[in-house]
């Protein structure tokens, strides 16, 4: 039978040569089970010639092909199955043309915001900002304050924003006010006497200033020089810097850089720049039934983030931090990154932050939509402009 | 033009390609549009999965397209077959935890299993049952139609160890579909 048998296959298969084929087809002439046999054959011979016929490349590949060699691609106007209608697309938005142009951008402000912050300008009358620092002898022209910019006053303790002054800018002495004291030139003509500081903070919409330094009357005259608005005054601007490590079996390392600016102390808002790894379970053919497999695959996204942070509930320069990220892969992948953690400020400039950290990524196998979760520890540093 | 593009050979095409510039997208886009189903079955029927086929089919027509920047590609249709294969044996040795869930599954329960799918679905269930070279030897003979001396000369293999898995695979498959076959049948 077996001798019979391949020779139905060589005979189907176009290769028997033609002295077999008369004793082939006399045997089987004879045995009903060689005529099942060369039934069956031919069965799954004209099943793979339907197969054949049935595999269409899907229509989405000659774009995404064109697009990565360069060259202009029309599609023509097809119809598709749902199965293989391509992701929205995002691919398109995120190209690496213009990641390096929002690179470029956030590169160009940040740069310029932090040359800003650092120039020695004097600080403007009228401003509502008003805090001053000087160093140098006593013959600061102290600008006048229209007192009437100010929302409120409060005697409240803080010393960290004085913490972000640079170091060789000594702050004056800011007496203590009250919203019904008009005078203009307060700064100025309260530096003379009272032997100690007071501390004073005055709360603008977006900020909170603080000068807290006790010193002398001689201090103060001997350190006034020159008025500077310090670096930080009007730049809100954060470069971010983590990574996540992995927890879990199918979990993966992700490096993070973000660009942030604060809205006011506990909210903040900016772009941030992923590119790890995650898994995926990829299926087999039509229904995946019988292949299953855990693969990883590399991802670069780019996603809008929004940060809170809980000052409220700050201790000894900790506070509880969250984070949420939405954005987009290259590929056009939907990713979504949750953060919860704590952030701690040694230096007004540096703060590092730890947390939990939890990434979705949904990505389509076969005919439906699937998500890779990556759990992980997150840590970093936050580097203030 | 006077003459549409798919009146040229491919040869032809790569030759007009590298003389004018102006229509290389097009002339790219009838290269891909004549071979990519057959490349497309090739991959999909030797990897048994669609996300890499689609991937392999892929990054065969842009390595195709890079080629030809400095290299003048005389048969498209091997060129393009053997970047693909390539590519799906890179592909099979980065699956060490391929796991095969259906490997060796004996044909009752196949039949239990695929009985009511369509046959073309049955085909290709089966045929993820067989060895990759067994597998990879029938796609190339069956779908791609390729003589014997061919596929030994594309795979390195000796012509008799080509006919031999051929032999398999098509056994194989056949005894997985032999009771849903006589089911119709009957």
């Amino acid at each position: 039978m077996n001798s019979y048998q391949q020779h139905i296959h060589e005979y189907l298969d176009g290769t028997l040569p033609a002295h077999m084929q008369e004793e082939l087809f006399s045997e089987m002439s004879m045995n009903e089970e060689l005529r099942e046999e060369f039934s069956l054959q031919l069965s799954v011979q004209q099943k793979v010639s339907a197969d054949v016929a049935t595999i269409v490349a899907p229509d989405d590949i000659k774009e995404n092909v064109f697009t990565q060699i360069g060259l202009p691609f029309h599609s023509p106007i097809t119809s598709v199955s749902d199965a293989l209608l391509p992701l929205p697309a995002f691919s398109g938005f995120f190209s690496i043309g213009s990641i390096a142009f929002i690179a470029l951008i956030t590169g160009v402000f940040s740069t310029w915001f932090f040359l800003q912050g650092n120039n020695t300008t004097p600080i403007s009358g009228n401003s509502q900002k008003i805090i001053a620092y000087s160093s140098g002898n006593n013959n600061a022209n102290i600008p006048a304050v229209n007192r009437s910019t100010i929302s409120t006053i409060s005697n409240q303790s803080s010393t960290k924003n004085s913490d972000r002054i640079n170091s060789n800018i000594q702050p004056i002495v800011i007496p203590p006010l009250t919203l019904s004291d008009n005078q203009s030139d307060g700064i100025a003509s309260k530096i003379d006497y009272g032997s100690t500081y007071t501390e004073t903070i005055y709360n603008s919409p977006l900020h909170n200033y603080s000068v807290q330094h006790n010193f002398s009357n001689s201090q103060i005259h001997n350190n006034l020089s020159f008025i500077q608005t310090p670096y930080f005054d009007e730049n809100n601007l954060q470069l971010r810097f983590a990574s996540i490590s992995p927890i879990g079996a199918d979990a993966h390392s992700v490096f993070i850089a973000q660009g942030m600016y604060e809205l006011d102390e506990d909210n903040s808002i900016g772009v941030e720049y992923s590119h790890g790894s995650y898994s995926r379970t990829k299926q087999e053919i039509i229904d995946g039934e019988e292949l299953s497999q855990k693969e990883n695959k590399k991802f670069t996204a780019i996603s809008a983030t929004y940060r809170h942070n809980f000052i409220s509930l700050k201790v000894f320069d900790i506070m509880p931090t969250f984070q949420v990220s939405l954005g987009g892969t290259t590929t056009g992948q939907p990713i979504s990154r949750y953060s919860l953690g704590v952030q701690w400020t040694p230096e007004s400039r540096i703060s590092l932050t730890i947390g939990a950290d939890v990434s979705v990524l949904g990505y389509t196998s076969e005919n439906s939509w699937n998500t890779s979760v990556n759990t992980g520890i997150v840590s970093g540093v936050n580097i203030r402009f | 033009m006077n003459h549409p593009l798919t009146s040229y050979t491919d040869e032809e095409l790569i030759v007009l390609m590298k003389t004018d510039s102006t229509i290389v997208a097009e002339i790219f886009s009838e290269l891909y549009d004549r071979h990519k189903n057959r490349i497309y079955a090739y991959t999909l029927r030797v990897t048994v999965s669609r996300d890499d086929a689609r991937d392999i089919l892929q990054e065969t027509f842009i390595r195709f397209y890079q080629s030809l920047q400095t290299t003048f590609i005389a048969n498209v249709g091997a060129y393009l077959l053997i970047t693909a294969r390539n590519l799906c044996l890179n592909q099979k040795r980065s699956q060490r935890n391929y796991e095969k869930l259906s490997e060796d599954i004996p044909a009752e329960e196949f039949l239990i299993r695929f009985e009511h799918k369509d046959l073309i679905t049955q085909l290709s269930k089966a045929l993820a049952c067989v060895d990759f070279d067994q597998r990879e030897a029938f796609v190339l003979r069956y779908y791609h139609t390729l003589e014997y001396e061919e596929i030994a000369e594309i795979t390195g293999q000796n012509i008799n160890t080509i006919r031999n898995r051929v032999w398999r695979a098509k056994e194989k498959i056949k005894t997985l579909l032999a009771p849903i076959i006589k089911e119709i049948s009957a």
